[in-house]
């Protein structure tokens, strides 16, 4: 006995060993990234956030709350965004993408400092967080901030109030601002591209031009993140404008404000290709699969979105066929939001926002020279367009956030809207020139004033609106939600809700007063209404308020399984957003 | 002389030979004794013995260690063969336990169970799982498909983890291999099978014990003989069961009106009638077809019948100091899905060898080759033959290619392709190989010490090709949408066609040392071993892959349309090593105690939980060898009484699970550069292994010499420290995290029973046996902030119930139960709570009944079992409604009816039982609607029971009197065998097999849901002709 236990011992002394600890050192991944540098986790966090601007953009959430589309002939589901009637497993992804999206900004936020070598990296990750925080906002009204993407430090964060989290993402982007300002020095990492390829997939930390005492070492200078931060904060003041609570905290930062914009089309190109997963994120969504069959055949423009261009209320011809493809040269590819008749037109092959080279026919290649707004699969995603920023301008100028001209800004808006819709896919203005386009628009639409800003001041005898300050708001509104048409569709929902005007009709009805917002939608919802309205005429939401349109969506079922303890009460008609401008029932 | 002759006029004598039944090897050394006298003699080496007896003499008793005693009467001819059966009862028989150790039976105080070779294969069933069914208690066998080699689930006791692997451990020539082994062994081979149902016998074997063991033996040569074996079976497979499915009603999808529609799958259109109606859209050239519009049966027969060819050979053969055993098996089959193949090629090679020294040495090798070709769309293209309308003779499309009318152009439906098509386009292509060797050298220095050394090597090579054929729909085709009711992707969308090629590799390394003294010292006979073991794993899985193929019936990644493959690579490498120890104490032979202690590291654990000790310890106490009044008791032969402990631990985490990781994401690579995303799980730092603790106790007896024998185990385990990823919140930026939390208990009761109630000298016996196994597990707590555990498919875990339990949709009921109904429509409402829970899906009770029946040289077998206490969930279900050919939505014919159990409000808080509001439709607009019927989970719930014959076998082994005095064939065995030849299902299951599953064996611990992806059940009946050399 005393034997076997001493071989025992033996053994045991030899498995205890350091030898064997070595043995067993073998559990180090040979497969997947452990750690990672910010400049390998700022890519793919920017193009997360190209398929978040979809996420929002998109037929389950913008497209439908802003009005710009319709169920297809024949489609069943999505019944709850016919309805309005939300519950909380709709728009999921709205909230868990961005919170994904996130979790990276917050990664590289975590391990860069706000000066040396990655201060951009570090300026770059706490605006885009801005940014989605605030979007996050926009959606659901209170969010967690404070005590978010923590990890395991904090598994139930509490939630913040959405006045609060848009404080601190204006605070964040003063503070950013300067950050990107101090000059990079030569052992500043380059935001541009390192050894491993492209950091900077929105382009905008160029070379700074041959002045720059930084010429040659690209990728350092960030005057164009500087004015695309501006634009945001631009953004972010408009919406919080009218909010009593933050009246102060507005003064303050309308004074702060640099009055310095993007102008230049502010897009996020990875290098889209035309393989699984690859293609730009819109494209693939409502035009054609990598595998060059037609996306989703669930949608088609609604009659209240083509009627801006058919002539039923502008007559736009030239944005028309950049925007929508025609069948045989008229707009028949539309419908009522819930109408669900079998005999309903099916979405074309290929998506009806899909217009292509030719206009009238068929489009078939997927690598078709597109223009307008679904050019190609390597488009870069629209995150903020010049168009949006000189409506904000304008808007601004308006309302005394700025100085300027806001009918001036009001044209540059509209020009620019044209050009984007004329660029090709590789961003070259092919399809018309702007200026005369625009010209040709007003000359079709000059009786108009949500075209021809000399009426502002002017009102006609038939026009409901007849406050010059409100026809030129209504004006600047209508033409943002006709430019960012499929491209920033969520922008179209936040200006319905924000600015709600209970005494102010539209074009066409003029004898109605609707209790409605800017070019939006009279509480009609009869078929012959259509393009008056974008409430559903399978209409069930029992909202008390006259729109009939849900007050939100809600947070996720998740949030209400594992965060228990934090998540508010939601009433999906009564809980707006702070700063949405409707009553509350 | 005249005494001598006076003696051979008194006498004769009598020769034979004697054969083991299992393998019909000769037995030398058995003894031969006239019956009622000490007269007698013992076999040569090659089993023969001559004998002379006296006149008087009627019979010979035939007694062998290890054997059953046979007595058999003397014919006139003065040849007597006797063939023993092994005795597997014996409480002094040998066995091989944990660690390629061996015990006698009387000595184990847990729960085993010994599987013999001709109860194995008596079946014929080509997997060595499915061969074990319904024969052992405790052992639940799940076969989850059909298919060509169908894929087998076997658990013992239960399923303990909640999310880690619940399978038994299979051992092979005490090497530890993959549980795909069985599949890809052949059950010709194997000698012995010895079952441990607890982790108390099996946890020498370490951190994977907990889930008990299956050690397998495989045939070695024997002594002193040579013998060549040759056999050949052929048999058929059959669908056994179809789903219920109703054949008064075609295609149509209106609600109130029935329609006809030409071009639809769904069947809500109008009765049958006879009538020559249109079907599909004309063709391109203007062609039409048309077809009687009544129900015929080529739904079902559009599974072909299978047929299965297996044929062996073994030669073993030894001597004094070395033995040698080489087998091969060749088997080849066609399935009951056109076009669906797999043939396996087994070759063994097994010896020993006895040096100088004593030393001496052993190696078992085997290398195995399967090759699939089988379709990978079998869900797409059941369900396409699902929603086939009864007028349409689905068979008439078989030849896709000349047929017009059956390619994918000109099919009639608009929404699902040709089911023969689907199965030809998309197929799947597999070869996998299987290296197993083993050696064990054994130093015996001195008689009490015995020195193992052991490695072994387990390789699996696989490499699998994934093909879609490409194709371009014509104009006509795609133009075809903008008729009626519009034609959905099967006629817009080209296939651009994919292939995609996996090759995945495993080995695994094990090396073992053990040292035993064996000693008998005055009363007490002990035994210790002390071993130490290494065991290394490594896998590599690549694959490469191409969407978007050049040409039509090329698959090959390198001619694509895409500028650059896919592709992904996973290798891994994880260690084991451990010391372990055992002692055994045995006092006069009839108290028994075993203790075991084995302390692992793994590599795979967090470094300051990588190792772990636990012991186990068992007793047995033989009364009838102890008590003197019990000793030689006419009734009870034997007793033994067991009782035991244990604990186990068991990791259950990947390897580099304990580090989050970056991955590309948002479409990265791409040509630009990298981007990574970081992962969305947290991994606790302090992650340690599921510890199962438990304890057991039992009693084994024989009674009447083994006339009557029976054996009882209680169980009783409870398993902590669950490795569970629990989801969080995603604004803390993660969705889950990894850690140790809840518990899941398990208790279970198994019972067998085995009867002779006749057996007669002139060779008359019969056996029945019988076994029962009742277990049941609960979830006794999950993590804080988790109410309930998803395993996916709609199984979780919840805390004080059984696990798993499925949940689902259900309507909104009253108090009573009764479905609540709108008063003025009739129709029910879905109810806004998703999460009902319908009852658990493991069969918490199992009868296996086992018959036999032998008359000399004739054996008739026959295994049945059946199965209660659970539910299964019909992912089918579902389809079946949506496309109106399910049998259910044919019940009231179409008509309006009053839904059964449903009530409706007073309008004062109360509900009145309704007995006559009928739903306002009964057509499409009821059993389609997601509200009223379609896809609402309580609906598909059904009794799990069933009733099964599982295998039955009639076997002959052709007396020598016909085979002749030929030379060449000794002896000859003829069989017929069937297997799953009864099935026998409650009313409620209209669907098919409650065993299958839709999740796979490998950790699919989400049981209880089988969907399309299951081709219907299949009986197989055959025969084989073996022959003895």
């Amino acid at each position: 006995m005393k034997k076997i236990f001493n071989a025992f011992i033996i053994l045991g002394l030899v498995a205890s060993s350091t030898a064997c600890k070595k043995y067993l050192d073998v559990n180090t991944n040979p497969n997947e990234v452990t750690t990672a540098t910010p400049d390998l986790v700022m890519p793919q966090a920017l193009a997360a956030s190209a398929a978040l601007s979809q996420t929002f953009n998109g037929p389950t959430y913008g497209m439908d709350l802003g009005g710009y589309v319709a169920n297809a002939g024949g489609v069943g589901g999505f019944g709850n965004f016919w309805t309005f009637v939300f519950n909380n497993g709709d728009a999921n992804a709205c909230w868990n993408n961005t919170y994904d999206n996130l979790q990276d900004y917050q990664y590289i936020i975590n391990n860069t400092a706000t000066t040396g070598n990655y201060k951009n990296f570090n300026a770059v990750a706490r605006l885009m967080k801005a940014i989605d925080f605030m979007r996050l906002v926009d959606a659901y009204g209170d969010v967690p901030y404070s005590q978010a993407l923590k990890g395991s430090a904090q598994l139930q964060p509490a939630y913040d109030k959405g006045t609060d989290v848009y404080k601190a993402c204006i605070t964040e982007i003063d503070a950013i601002i300067p950050q990107m300002q101090v000059p990079a020095t030569l052992t500043t990492i380059a935001l541009s591209s390192n050894a491993a390829g492209k950091i900077d997939v929105t382009a905008y930390s160029g070379d700074g031009g041959t002045t720059s005492p930084l010429s040659g070492t690209t990728g350092k200078d960030m005057s164009l993140w500087v004015k695309f931060a501006n634009t945001v904060k631009l953004k972010a003041l408009i919406r919080i404008s009218k909010v009593a609570d933050l009246a102060a905290f507005y003064n303050t930062e309308k004074g702060t404000l640099i009055k310095d914009f993007t102008t230049s089309d502010v897009l996020i190109n990875p290098g889209y290709v035309q393989q699984d997963g690859k293609q730009n994120p819109l494209f693939n969504a409502l035009a054609f699969d990598y595998k060059g069959n037609g996306s989703s055949s669930s949608f088609l423009p609604s009659t209240y979105a083509v009627a801006f261009y058919d002539g039923t209320k502008l007559s736009d011809p030239g944005r028309g066929k950049l925007v929508y493809r025609q069948n045989a040269g008229a707009y028949s590819y539309k419908n009522q939001l819930g109408f669900q008749s079998t005999s309903l037109v099916a979405n074309p092959t290929g998506g009806a926002w899909y217009s292509g080279k030719d206009t009238g026919g068929n489009p078939t290649g997927v690598a078709a020279e597109g223009y307008g707004v679904m050019k190609a699969f390597d488009q870069g995603q629209p995150i903020l367009l010049t168009t949006e920023s000189y409506f904000l301008q304008a808007e601004a100028a308006l309302i005394g956030l700025i100085p300027g001209d806001p009918a001036a800004l009001f044209k540059s808006g509209v020009v620019a809207s044209f050009n984007y819709l004329d660029k090709n896919r590789a961003g070259v203005v092919t399809a018309g020139t702007p200026s005369t386009q625009f010209d040709t628009y007003l000359t079709n639409n000059s009786g108009s004033y949500l075209v021809n800003s000399a009426l502002w001041a002017s009102p006609a005898a038939a026009d409901y609106n007849r406050d010059a300050t409100q026809r030129a708001l209504e004006a600047i509104i209508t033409q943002k939600y006709i430019a960012l048409n499929t491209l920033n569709s969520e922008e179209g929902w936040n200006d319905y809700r924000r600015t709600y005007n209970a005494n102010l009709s539209i074009p066409g009805s003029p004898a109605k007063p609707v209790p409605s917002g800017y070019p939006f939608s009279s509480v009609d919802n009869s078929t012959a209404n259509a393009p008056y309205s974008f409430a559903a005429n399978f209409q069930t939401n029992t909202s008390p308020r006259a729109d009939k349109l849900a007050g939100r969506i809600l947070y996720p079922a998740s949030e209400y399984s594992l965060n228990t303890k934090n998540v508010p009460a939601t009433n999906p008609n009564s809980t707006l957003v702070f700063w949405d401008a409707r009553p509350k029932n | 002389m005249l005494c001598a002759s006076q003696v051979f006029a008194q006498s004769r004598t009598v020769t034979g030979t004697v054969t083991a039944k299992d393998d019909g090897l000769p037995l030398p050394g058995v003894t031969v004794k006239v019956a009622g006298t000490t007269t007698g003699t013992q076999t040569s080496p090659s089993g023969k013995f001559t004998l002379s007896v006296p006149a008087s003499a009627k019979s010979l008793t035939f007694s062998f260690v290890g054997f059953t005693t046979e007595i058999v009467a003397i014919p006139a001819g003065g040849v007597v063969n006797a063939v023993l059966v092994s005795d597997t009862r014996n409480l002094s028989e040998v066995v091989v336990t944990a660690g390629g150790l061996t015990a006698t039976k009387g000595s184990q105080g847990y729960a085993t169970t010994s599987i013999k070779p001709e109860v194995l294969t008596q079946g014929k069933a080509v997997n060595v799982a499915s061969a074990l069914s319904g024969k052992v208690a405790g052992l639940q066998i799940n076969t989850i498909s059909a298919g060509v080699n169908p894929t087998v689930r076997i658990v013992l006791r239960g399923n303990r983890s909640l999310l880690g692997n619940n399978q038994a451990l299979i051992v092979l020539d005490n090497i530890i291999v993959p549980n795909s082994i069985l599949g890809n062994i052949n059950p010709e081979d194997i000698d012995d099978i010895q079952v441990l149902n607890g982790a108390g016998g099996a946890a020498l074997y370490g951190s994977d014990a907990s889930n008990g063991a299956i050690i397998i033996t495989t045939k070695k040569g024997k002594k002193g003989t040579s013998v060549v074996k040759a056999s050949q079976t052929f048999s058929g497979e059959h669908v056994s069961y179809y789903p219920q499915l109703q054949t008064g009603f075609g295609s149509g999808t209106a609600s109130d009106v029935q329609e006809y529609l030409e071009t639809e799958n769904q069947q809500f259109g109008p009765a049958f009638d006879g009538k020559t109606r249109i079907l599909g859209f004309p063709l391109v050239d203007g062609r039409t077809q048309s077809v009687p519009y009544q129900y015929n049966d080529s739904k079902n027969k559009f599974w072909e019948t299978g047929a299965n060819s297996q044929s062996d050979f073994s030669v073993s053969s030894g001597d004094d100091n070395s033995s040698s055993y080489i087998a091969g098996q060749y088997y080849n089959t066609k399935g009951t899905t056109p076009g669906d193949k797999y043939n396996r090629v087994v070759i063994r090679a097994n010896g020993t060898r006895n040096l100088a020294n004593k030393i001496s040495v052993a190696y078992n090798t085997s290398y195995t080759q399967n090759n699939y070709d089988q379709t990978s769309a079998t869900a797409g293209l059941y369900d396409q033959l699902q929603q086939t309308p009864g007028q349409v003779v689905v068979t008439d499309y078989k030849d896709y290619q000349n047929n017009p009318f059956a390619d994918i152009n000109g099919y009639y439906n608009f929404y699902y392709a040709n089911p023969y098509f689907t199965a030809a386009n998309q197929r799947q292509k597999t070869r996998n190989n299987y290296f197993l060797g083993s050696v064990d050298l054994k130093w015996d220095p001195f008689k009490f010490l015995n020195v193992t050394f052991r490695n072994g090597i387990t390789s699996t090579n696989q490499v699998n090709r994934n093909t879609v054929g490409k194709y371009s729909l014509t104009a006509y085709t795609k133009n075809l949408r903008t008729y009626g009711e519009g034609a959905g992707g099967v006629k817009t969308d080209d296939q651009v066609g994919s292939v995609s090629d996996d090759a995945n590799s495993t080995s695994r390394i094990t090396s073992e040392l053990q040292v035993s003294f064996k000693k008998q010292i005055s009363d007490f006979n002990v035994s210790a071993t002390a071993g130490a073991s290494l065991r290394q794993d490594r896998a590599d899985n690549e694959n490469i892959q191409t969407t978007g193929l050049l040409q039509e019936g090329l698959y090959n990644v390198g001619a694509r349309t895409q500028p650059n493959p896919l592709g992904s690579q996973n290798y891994s490498l994880t260690r084991q090593q451990a010391v372990y120890g055992v002692v055994n104490v045995g006092y006069k032979g009839y108290l028994n105690l075993h203790v075991t202690g084995r302390n692992d590291w793994l590599s795979i654990l967090p470094v300051q939980n990588q190792s772990f000790f636990y012991p186990a310890a068992d007793l047995s106490f033989i009364p009838t060898e102890a008590i003197d009044f019990l000793k030689n008791n006419k009734v009870l032969s034997s007793l033994k009484l067991r009782a035991g402990v244990s604990k186990v631990g068991q990791a259950n985490i990947n390897a580099y699970a304990l580090v989050p990781t970056f991955s590309p994401a948002a479409g990265y690579p791409f040509p630009s550069g990298p981007g990574y995303n970081q992962g969305n799980r947290i991994v606790s730092p302090d992650l340690k292994p599921e510890i199962t603790k438990g304890y057991e106790f039992g009693a084994d007896a024989d009674l009447y010499n083994g006339r009557i024998s029976a054996s009882v185990t209680y169980y009783k385990t409870s398993t902590t420290a669950q490795t569970v990823p629990v989801n969080i919140a995603v604004s803390s930026g993660f969705t889950s995290y990894l850690l140790n939390t809840g518990q899941v208990d398990n208790q279970g009761i198994e019972t067998s029973l085995s009867v002779v109630p006749i057996k007669t000298a002139t060779g008359w016996q019969l056996t029945l046996g019988a076994n029962f196994t009742w277990s049941d597990n609960k979830v006794v707590s999950l993590a804080e902030n988790l109410p309930q555990l998803s395993i996916g498919n709609g199984i979780y875990a919840v805390p004080g119930l059984g696990y798993p339990v499925v949940e689902g949709s259900d309507y909104n009921r009253d108090p009573q139960g009764r479905i609540i109904v709108d008063k003025q429509t009739g129709y029910p409402s879905l109810s806004s709570v998703t999460t009902n829970i319908f009852g658990n899906t493991n069969a918490t009770k199992r009868l296996g009944a086992n018959f036999e029946l032998r008359y000399k040289s004739l054996r008739l077998t026959a295994v049945a079992e059946y199965r209660t206490g659970f539910v299964v969930y019909s992912n089918v279900g579902g389809s079946y409604d949506f496309s109106g050919s399910g049998a259910r939505t044919a019940y009231y014919n179409r008509d309006r009816f009053v839904i059964p159990n449903s009530s409706y409000s007073d309008g004062a808080g109360g509900y009145i039982a309704n007995t006559n509001v009928v739903t306002a439709g009964g057509g499409a607009e009821f059993w389609t609607s997601t509200q009223y019927e379609y896809n609402i989970a309580s609906n598909y719930i059904y009794s799990g029971a069933s009733w099964r014959l599982r295998e039955a076998a009639l076997s002959w082994d052709v007396p020598k009197s016909i085979i002749g005095r030929q030379k060449y064939v000794k002896g000859a065995t003829i069989s017929v065998q069937g297997r799953n030849l009864l099935l026998w299902l409650p009313k409620s299951n209209v669907y098919t097999d409650p065993e299958f599953n839709s999740t796979d064996s490998n950790n699919g611990n989400a049981i209880g849901v089988n969907t399309v992806g299951q081709t219907p059940p299949t009986r197989y009946y055959g025969a084989t002709l073996s022959l003895t050399f």
